[in-house]
Formats: C-alpha cells, sequence, structure tokens
C-alpha cells in the first residue's frame, strides 16, 4: 500500500533556501543526542524487498525529512521505525532500530510498546469518525487504559489541542464529530491525538500531501514549533516542505532491483545547495522523479 | 429549449447523429427495465395488501392477549405464540449474535491467520443447508439426546445455528468497510489488537453489525420447518426453555392446514402479526442505530 503513491507530485523545482533562517556556526558534527538509529534496516513484502540496508540517525529534537520519488521505499521506512509495517499481511522487516536504548526489533520487544512511545500521522487525515473531538484526544490514553480522572483527562485534552494550535478554533465544539472539521483542522487533530499520548518520536507520513496551501501552512508551523519537544521524522514527496521544515534530509531511491536504498543523508542545507551524489542532485534539480 | 429549437438536425455532423433505431433499442431496453421493476413492487404490494385484507379482519384486542381456544369455540388469540416467538428470538440472538460476531472478527481481523479461511467455508456450509435439515439434526442431538423431549431450548439453538452464517457473513462484509486507516490510527497510538477491535472497529461498523443482528432475526423470526421438529408448539402460555413452546411461525401452519374458515382467517391474521413484528423490530433498530455523534 506504502509503495503506491497516487498523489501527484509539483513541478519540482531547483530547490535553494538561505535567507529565511538566520545563519549558524556550522559544527562540523552534532553533539545533538541520538532519539532514534536504524541499522541496515531492510523491509520486505512478502518475498519483494522494498528497503534495503538503510543506516539512518535522528537526532533528538531536529526535525528530519525523508525524500524521494514514489515507490522508493520512504514510507515502508518510516512504518518500520514503530512496527507499523509488519501489521501488512506478509510484511516483515531485518536489522536494527534503536529508539534510545530500546531495540525495537528484539524478540522481548512488544511492538504495542514500541508504538506506545512513537507516535504517527498519516498521509490523509484519519480522525476516528464516530469520536467527537475530545474523545479523538483522548483515544490514546483510553486505549491503553491509563488511568486518569475525568479533570485530569479534560486538562489533557485542552493542552494537547493547544499543543496542535487547534484550542481556539475548536474549543466551543469539542463534542462533535472530529469528521465535521474541515480537512487541516482534522489533520491537526490526528497531530493533536498522535502527541496525546506524549510519545518521544513523532513519525508523519506525508503529512500535508491532502491539505490546500494554507492548511498545508499551517502544520508546517506546526512542525516547528513542536521540534522543540519531540523528535521528529517526516516523509514527503513535496522538496519544498523538505528544504522548509527540516534540519537534515535524506534521500532515497529504488534501484532498478524495486529496492529503496539511501542515496544521501545530510544537513538539508547542503543536501539542496551542495548535493554529494548526482543523483541526488539529479532529483532535486527535478531531471527526474 | 429555444436555443435547441433553432438548432438544425443537419448542423450535428452524420458521425455523431443518433439514428432512429438506436432511439427504439433505448426505448425497448428503458422500458423493459421499468416492466421489470413494476413487477418486483407490485409482487411485494399484492403480498402485503392480501396479507393486510385477510388479517386484519381477524384483529382484536383479545387476538394479542388470549391463548387459542379449541375448534368450536369463539374467540381466543395467539399471545402464547406472540411471546414464544419473541422468548425464542431472545435465546437464539443471544446464542447466535455474538458467535457469529466472533466468527466475522476472526475472519477479517485475523486474516492472515491459517484459520480465517476454513471458518468462512464452514460460515458459506452451513449457511447453505436446509433449514429442515438443520432440525433434523437438532431434533436427534437435543430432543431425542440431551433435554429428551420437545422444548423452547431446542427450537431457540436450532434458530441459533441457522443465524450464526447469517450474521457472521453479514457482519464480515461490514467490518471489511471500515477504513483500514482507522485500524492504523489505532494500533499507531499503542493500542492492541483486541482494543483496536473492541473500541474503534466494531463502534464504527455499529450501524451495520446491528442491521446484520436485525437481518438474521428477522430471518429465524419466519422460520418453520426447525421448530416443528423441536419447539413443537404450545397453545399454553409458556416461557420455560424446557418446555415445548409455541411460535408465530407454528401456530399459522397449525391454523392454515386446519380445516376450519375461522382457524384460515386467524392464520391470515397471525401471518399480518408476524410481518408487523419483523418491520417493527428492523425500524427500531434501523433509527437506533442511525444515532451517532453530531
Amino acid at each position: 500500500m506504502t509503495m503506491q503513491e497516487t498523489t501527484s507530485r509539483e513541478t519540482p523545482q531547483v530547490a535553494t533556501r538561505r535567507v529565511e533562517k538566520p545563519a549558524e556556526p556550522v559544527a562540523p558534527a552534532s553533539p545533538r543526542a541520538i532519539a532514534l538509529r536504524t541499522e541496515k534496516l531492510s523491509a520486505y513484502y512478502g518475498t519483494a524487498q522494498a528497503v534495503g540496508d538503510v543506516d539512518l540517525t535522528f537526532e533528538v529534537g531536529a526535525i528530519t525529512a525523508i525524500i524521494g520519488p514514489s515507490g522508493c521505499g520512504k514510507s515502508t521506512l518510516l512504518r518500520c521505525l514503530n512496527r507499523m509495517h509488519e501489521t501488512t499481511p506478509g510484511a516483515r522487516a531485518t536489522g536494527r532500530v534503536l529508539l534510545g536504548d530500546v531495540d525495537v526489533y528484539a524478540a522481548a520487544t512488544d511492538p504495542v510498546e514500541v508504538r506506545s512511545m512513537v507516535g504517527m500521522v498519516f498521509q490523509k487525515p484519519n480522525p476516528f469518525p464516530m469520536m467527537s473531538v475530545y474523545d479523538n484526544v483522548a483515544a490514546g490514553p483510553r486505549l491503553r487504559a491509563w488511568k486518569m480522572s475525568r479533570r485530569e483527562m479534560d486538562d489533557l485534552v485542552e493542552r494537547n489541542l493547544r499543543r496542535a494550535a487547534l484550542w481556539d478554533e475548536v474549543k466551543d465544539k469539542l463534542h462533535r464529530s472530529g469528521a465535521a472539521l474541515s480537512g487541516g483542522q482534522q489533520q491537526r487533530l490526528c497531530i493533536a491525538r498522535a502527541l496525546a499520548t506524549d510519545p518521544s518520536v513523532l513519525l508523519m507520513d506525508e503529512p500535508c500531501s491532502a491539505l490546500d496551501p494554507i492548511a498545508t501552512y499551517k502544520i508546517e508551523e506546526l512542525v516547528r514549533e513542536l521540534s522543540h519537544e519531540v523528535t521528529i521524522v517526516i516523509v514527503t514527496h513535496n522538496m519544498q516542505q523538505a528544504s522548509r521544515v527540516s534540519e537534515r534530509t535524506a534521500f532515497m531511491l529504488a534501484g532498478d532491483d524495486g529496492v529503496g536504498r539511501l542515496v544521501e543523508f545530510g544537513r538539508t542545507d547542503d543536501l539542496f545547495t551542495l548535493p554529494r551524489d548526482t543523483r541526488t542532485e539529479a532529483y532535486i534539480t527535478g531531471r527526474f522523479g | 429549449m429555444a436555443v435547441a429549437a433553432i438548432t438544425p438536425r443537419s448542423a450535428i455532423p452524420a458521425r455523431h447523429r443518433v439514428v432512429a433505431s438506436r432511439r427504439i433499442a433505448q426505448g425497448v431496453v428503458v422500458g423493459l427495465l421499468l416492466l421489470a421493476t413494476l413487477l418486483a413492487v407490485a409482487l411485494l404490494v399484492t403480498i402485503l395488501g392480501y396479507v393486510i385484507a385477510r388479517g386484519l379482519p381477524a384483529l382484536s384486542i383479545a387476538f394479542f392477549t388470549e391463548r387459542p381456544r379449541p375448534f368450536g369455540e369463539d374467540g381466543g388469540g395467539i399471545a402464547p405464540a406472540l411471546i414464544g416467538t419473541l422468548v425464542l428470538a431472545a435465546v437464539s440472538g443471544v446464542i447466535a449474535i455474538p458467535v457469529g460476531i466472533a466468527a466475522a472478527i476472526f475472519v477479517v481481523e485475523y486474516r492472515s491467520g491459517r484459520f480465517a479461511a476454513p471458518v468462512r467455508f464452514a460460515a458459506e456450509l452451513i449457511a447453505g443447508l436446509p433449514s429442515i435439515v438443520i432440525g433434523v439434526f437438532v431434533w436427534a442431538f437435543l430432543v431425542r439426546g440431551l433435554v429428551g423431549h420437545y422444548a423452547a431450548i431446542a427450537g431457540a439453538v436450532a434458530l441459533a445455528v441457522i443465524m450464526v452464517p447469517i450474521v457472521a457473513r453479514t457482519v464480515e462484509e461490514v467490518l471489511k468497510l471500515v477504513p483500514n486507516s482507522l485500524r492504523e490510527a489505532a494500533l499507531a497510538l499503542g493500542a492492541p489488537r483486541w482494543r483496536v477491535i473492541v473500541s474503534v472497529v466494531l463502534p464504527t461498523a455499529r450501524a451495520g453489525v446491528l442491521t446484520a443482528a436485525i437481518l438474521a432475526l428477522a430471518r429465524s423470526a419466519g422460520e418453520t420447518a426447525p421448530l416443528l421438529l423441536t419447539a413443537l408448539g404450545n397453545d399454553f402460555f409458556s416461557a420455560d426453555l424446557l418446555r415445548p413452546i409455541a411460535a408465530l411461525p407454528l401456530q399459522i401452519y397449525r391454523y392454515a392446514v386446519s380445516p376450519y374458515d375461522d382457524w384460515h382467517a386467524k392464520a391470515w391474521g397471525a401471518s399480518l402479526v408476524l410481518v408487523v413484528v419483523i418491520g417493527a423490530v428492523g425500524l427500531l433498530l434501523r433509527v437506533v442505530a442511525r444515532q451517532r455523534v453530531r
């Protein structure tokens, strides 16, 4: 499913970005802690390999973008990070994923606990349609049977709706259906829902591809805000978006064998202005994909 | 319209023009479709109308409150059969609906498992069994075996066997309609699989699951053959599961095959009641199912 992205891609342009951010002194190596790391991560659907031997590190508090053309395995890779990949019948992954000190794919690790620590936002907004706005945000704690008083839950819902910059728009319709909101609001509701269980990492699978430019802008603003509290990994086919929001970018590409591999990984500025790999350069200048 | 009128036919190039034979074919096909539709509707209206016309005169307060009287005595009603049908529906529903829903959940939510396909196949086979065969089986197993005599519980079990595959197959279709994105959202929140099913999948499919239950109840409420061999029928008030119990279809059957005009009229009355009860239950549950968060 993840391999077939039907959304049309915008015309890629040469992405240059320098003025928007204050030029900070470039540290040669980042001193920041590592929130998440993959080692030789491969993913399969049945016998077909979709992702091959990916080594990536995701720094605490940084926004990392994963870009690449359709079918390059970027969504599959993302879904391996919280063991959602294996919920597709026949799908499996090999290699290692380390979430802090937790070996995500160790035999003793319960996937439910992994997903508890890693939040996820999907391509299409998917609020629970039979639940109200309030219940959508409360869904995570309830599904995990956290013991909370009514008061604590009220606080939690408000706090996370505020974190998702949605509180002011929905505070008067908390008990209306979440499905009645606009697309952009629904996606921010989904972000609030994912945040409500206090994940240390938030995975976002093309969170704006179903939204209009204004809703997209709001989500991007929000993502930047949130990066102060939670490590964010965002998959996008929109190179402008990657350059706007992320600090680090990974570029993936599927080879002739259909296996998606990591081509280049580095600071977003460097990757978009001085790509080391000719394939990266070809992609970001719009020569394929 | 004025614009269309001044467009000369000749203005349309020949190969874009619709020829007369095509117009005729179109008319014939639409006419046939209309005829078939009218026939189907007419059949429904005729049956309902006839049941109402013949059944209505038999209805009275006593018809709903009294027990059947022996032939020759005037009056009497079908109250034990009404109660019996409700008891049978309740007991068979309690047995069959959870089992059917569980089977459907198993088939849909654990479809990668090894047993999903055999379970679905078994449900299809049971659904294909003639209801009299199910009746014979329950008769041998319960009436002659475990219970030892005709009993309401045997009737309820026979009806439950008929209902399970209906519930299972309908709920299966309904669960498949629940978008996978909702399951993924719940799983990604760190919910165990069973919680996802109980708290997200089933509530989302609530209306459909209710419809499945109604469908199965309505179907079983009209079953006669298996009840003849299990519940037997009873002219007295009884809700005892270990004794024979009356039921509307049994009552209709007994009255309809009798040689007496009065009983024939009562059979029509009971038929009308059965139709109305099934229709009313369906309507009620549909209204309940429609209520959701606004």
